[in-house]
């Protein structure tokens, strides 16, 4: 049997690993005319991509910790926090977005929504460690 | 502000039971029986009802409320 936090590692860290190596890819590719680094980057964006279907379909077969209240708890507040860092932001570019201009192509997608997963992974487990701590 | 108070580790022990297997019981993590017997996270009506059912008695002898003094009627 697998831990939560182990199968919210698998879906959410290695995912979000996946998409920020994809984003960053094809930032790199994208400034480049070399087809021996578009091959490359290719490979290695396939390779990620495999190990993480790989690993994810191990998940899947095993048993897993039953989801409780108290996992779902702790999922919803990492998803609301993530949510109201993107509200935050959104306010803070509406005040100052004339002194920068916001240009978002697919590899920057990629990296956010990559950078978005690991951090609802990461802030899963803090909420998890911090209920626990706080009796210890 | 009232507090919740349980008694589920007094049943638990007076039954001779581990956390682990309460959990399975109740279809949840042993964590969440830690915490909840520690009074650090209030479960829902379902989990208590549920809890309560295992060792056979009332809701209201697994759980009972504390009144903050400060907000006791005079």
């Amino acid at each position: 049997m697998i831990t939560l936090k182990s199968k919210y590692f698998i879906s959410k860290m290695l995912w979000g690993i996946l998409f920020v190596v994809s984003g960053i890819i094809k930032l790199w590719v994208a400034g480049s005319s070399n087809t021996s680094i578009r091959i490359a980057s290719d490979v290695v964006a396939w390779g990620v991509f495999l190990v993480v279907l790989a690993t994810e379909f191990y998940a899947e077969k095993k048993k897993v910790e039953p989801m409780d209240e108290l996992a779902v708890l702790n999922q919803l507040k990492a998803k609301s926090s993530i949510y109201n860092g993107i509200f935050v932001l959104m306010v803070i570019y509406l005040l100052f977005g004339s002194a920068f201009t916001l240009s978002i192509n697919s590899g920057v997608a990629f990296l956010i929504l990559g950078v978005f997963q690991i951090l609802e992974f990461l802030l899963f487990d803090v909420y998890e460690k911090k209920e626990l701590k706080s009796f210890e | 502000m009232s507090k919740l108070i349980t008694h589920i580790g007094e049943f638990r022990r007076a039954h001779n039971m581990k956390q682990e297997e309460l959990a399975e019981l109740v279809g949840i993590r042993r964590e969440t029986i830690s915490r909840l017997e520690k009074g650090l996270y209030n479960p829902s009506l379902k989990l208590a009802y549920d809890i309560a059912k295992v060792f056979g008695v009332r809701i209201e002898m697994m759980f009972e409320f504390e009144e903050d003094e400060n907000n006791m009627p005079t």
